[in-house]
């Protein structure tokens, strides 16, 4: 029924609101400041959330992507390409915070660790997917090829992963003081999962939003063939 | 299926070896890749040392998207993938005469542009060669791969062949990394020979099965 | 012959293309032996009913049998019954005539491959250019070519679409001669055609498509030809 749909979306929309607000001061008020980089370290309590909606987004896209080559049907399709974009999005705050957090406080503004490698590495194959369905025409097979390369590309994600550590731990870089987990204490903890929370929410938001406008997209074209149809 | 997988491989190789247009094209790209390294990176012999595998591998990798292209841009021609689509054959094994027709195709360039990397960068390949030869087989198998894969895909796509490296540069990593390495070990580095090489074999195996799986979804219509 | 089976059993047929509707539930029977014509108009869906039952085409809704099997898990045995002819040839421009024949041959499984390549390549009257590389072929002999090919692994359904296009005049002879032959040897053939002469010759049943279903059918023996062609007419324009 749409109006319980309606008020449940509206419903979302205010708690992530409110989330968001919870969020901000914990973030910036609430929480301490942390001992050796200071207040720029707050950063961490977005950057680490982008990561962690950027990954499971993309994981969801290999799910729906298996699915829909199951099943064939459309609806699969249309959650991994709105999966795909959300993550896209999210993988660039990562890629953006990284180094505003990295530049003041190690001197540089990247670092080829293994973390913030593999993020790069995801947000190209990911924008790879995104550049292959908008190069192809054919509905089906466009679905098809991105469900195809959903699949290959999440199960690629390990691999890329350990192969940046091993490869990293054979060309070490300058040990950098200060890593993300060190002394978490447990304010900081409390506002890390209000965040993480948070985004999720944010992720949850957006995809209900992405699918409306792929509905209300196919909605305007079916109506466009009717009207052409009639003549 | 072993049938069809050997037919494919020659059809493929016997087209190569009229046209030659793979080899050209991808022998020479690779060749100007590492000559402009020279011009671009002006390196002591120390650093050659130190840096060539990565030079080598770049090279193979560049050079090889343009070999991978031609395997399905040959098809296009004349609608031959709907004479594929239409044998009463095993998907898988269509995928597997091409993946290997790529590997021949790609490791003749490699072979032949390896003595010229020695001469350019003044590197010793004959130290450790059969590793060298093992790397090479391995890490463009691995390449090969997904690349047959992602190419039976590009040929569909507005983009052409233009949209493969797109494709498969970031999926190809954690092989390019591994070969990187091995090779670096076969030229002269001081490290162990194994662990790279047999992570190399894991993502062979791991790479081929998941294309082969999925390869009929792309010949399908 | 009555009492048998049809070959080819089609049911429900219903195929998209995004929004296009290229099939609506289309039902069709083809019996064995029977030279079937698909006329219509462009977008009718003539082609890509051909290319369902080709066993190109794996995604639809309905039901297709040939010989029994389910063409949607088409065993090897099943496919390998399939003749396909189109306008485009399915050739490799840079393999010679027989090498082209060698690789169908090949993957058909044909056995005494050389014998019947050598057979075919005479049949189409392509004997002095069996080590031509296909680039270096003129249309016609290209098309006749693509003929041998389509015939070398001995289908028992030939489907055709709109193979005359563009056929010279020994090519199209090659063609009648072929499709009479085959039929007089009981294979059944689907052809798809605008051109209803030619269309008319050979079949036993004319079916026409339209807008994704089939509107109109007549028998090619108990009908005139000028007759059908008026109600080919009326259909279109109305």
């Amino acid at each position: 029924m749409n109006t319980t749909k309606d008020t449940c979306g509206a419903l979302l929309v205010a708690l992530t609101l409110v989330a968001m607000i919870v969020s901000l001061y914990m973030a910036f008020l609430y929480a301490p400041t942390e001992a050796t980089m200071g207040d720029v370290q707050r950063i961490f309590y977005f950057h680490v959330p982008s990561a962690w909606v950027a990954f499971f987004a993309f994981f969801l896209v290999f799910v729906f992507s298996l699915v829909y080559l199951v099943r064939r049907d459309k609806r699969w399709d249309n959650l991994a390409a709105a999966c795909a974009e959300i993550g896209v999005l999210f993988c660039t705050l990562v890629l953006i915070t990284g180094p505003i957090w990295a530049k003041p406080v190690w001197g540089v503004w990247w670092t080829w660790d293994a973390r913030l490698t593999l993020t790069l590495v995801l947000w190209l194959i990911y924008i790879a997917y995104l550049m292959l369905r908008h190069y192809m025409t054919d509905p089906e097979r466009r679905a098809t090829f991105s469900a195809v390369l959903g699949v290959v590309g999440f199960i690629d994600v390990p691999l890329v992963y350990f192969s940046i550590r091993w490869w990293r731990t054979q060309h070490p870089q300058p040990v950098m003081s200060g890593g993300e987990n060190s002394g978490l204490e447990p304010p900081m903890l409390a506002t890390l999962l209000v965040c993480l929370g948070t985004f999720t929410l944010l992720f949850l938001v957006l995809l209900r939003h992405r699918l409306r406008l792929q509905s209300l997209r196919e909605e305007a074209d079916e109506i466009q063939d009717r009207l052409e149809q009639a003549g | 299926m072993w049938r069809a997988i050997a037919t494919i491989l020659w059809k493929d190789l016997k087209i190569e070896l009229q046209t030659k247009e793979a080899f050209s094209a991808s022998f020479v790209f690779s060749l100007m890749v590492l000559v402009i390294f020279n011009f671009t990176l002006d390196l002591t012999t120390e650093e050659a040392l130190k840096m060539g595998a990565g030079f080598l591998w770049i090279a193979f990798a560049f050079g090889g998207v343009l070999a991978l292209n031609r395997s399905f841009a040959l098809e296009r021609d004349e609608n031959c993938v709907q004479g594929l689509q239409l044998l009463p054959v095993d998907r898988g094994g269509i995928y597997l005469g091409k993946c290997l027709a790529n590997v021949v195709s790609m490791l003749i360039t490699e072979i032949i542009l390896l003595p010229l990397f020695a001469v350019f960068f003044n590197v010793d390949i004959t130290g450790r060669l059969p590793y060298l030869l093992a790397v090479l087989v391995l890490g463009t198998v691995g390449f090969s791969s997904v690349g047959t894969l992602f190419s039976a895909m590009a040929v569909h796509t507005r983009m052409r062949e233009v949209i493969l490296p797109i494709l498969l540069l970031p999926i190809t990593v954690p092989v390019l990394i591994a070969a990187v390495e091995s090779t670096a070990y076969a030229l002269g580095a001081d490290s162990d020979p194994s662990f790279w090489m047999r992570l190399l074999v894991v993502y062979d195996v791991i790479f081929v099965t998941v294309s082969f799986l999925t390869f009929e979804h792309i010949l399908q219509e | 012959m009555p009492g048998d089976s049809p070959l080819l059993l089609a049911r429900d047929l219903t195929k998209t293309f995004g929004r296009f509707t290229a099939l609506r539930s289309l039902s069709l029977d083809v019996p064995k032996g029977e030279f079937l014509t698909i006329v219509g108009r462009n977008g009718a869906g003539k082609t890509t009913f051909l290319k369902i039952v080709s066993s190109i085409v794996r995604s639809y809704t309905g039901e297709v049998l040939l010989g029994g099997k389910n063409l949607k898990d088409a065993d090897e045995d099943t496919r390998s019954k399939i003749g396909f002819v189109s306008h485009e040839s399915l050739l490799y421009k840079d393999l010679t005539v027989r090498d082209n024949l060698s690789f169908y041959a090949r993957m058909y499984g044909v056995p005494e491959r050389e014998r019947k390549i050598d057979e075919i390549i005479r049949r189409v009257d392509l004997e002095a250019k069996a080590s031509v590389l296909v680039r270096a072929l003129s249309r016609g002999m290209k098309q006749r070519l693509s003929l041998a090919r389509a015939f070398i692994h001995e289908p028992s359904i030939l489907l055709l679409d709109e193979p005359f296009t563009g056929l010279d005049e020994r090519a199209s002879e090659i063609l009648e001669e072929v499709l009479a032959e085959f039929k007089r040897s009981g294979g059944t053939v689907i052809m798809v055609t605008h051109d209803i002469e030619r269309g008319w010759t050979h079949a036993d049943r004319v079916v026409v498509f339209e807008k994704g279903t089939v509107v109109h059918e007549t028998s090619a023996r108990e009908t005139s030809l000028e007759a059908f062609k008026n109600e080919y007419r009326r259909i279109l324009n109305g």
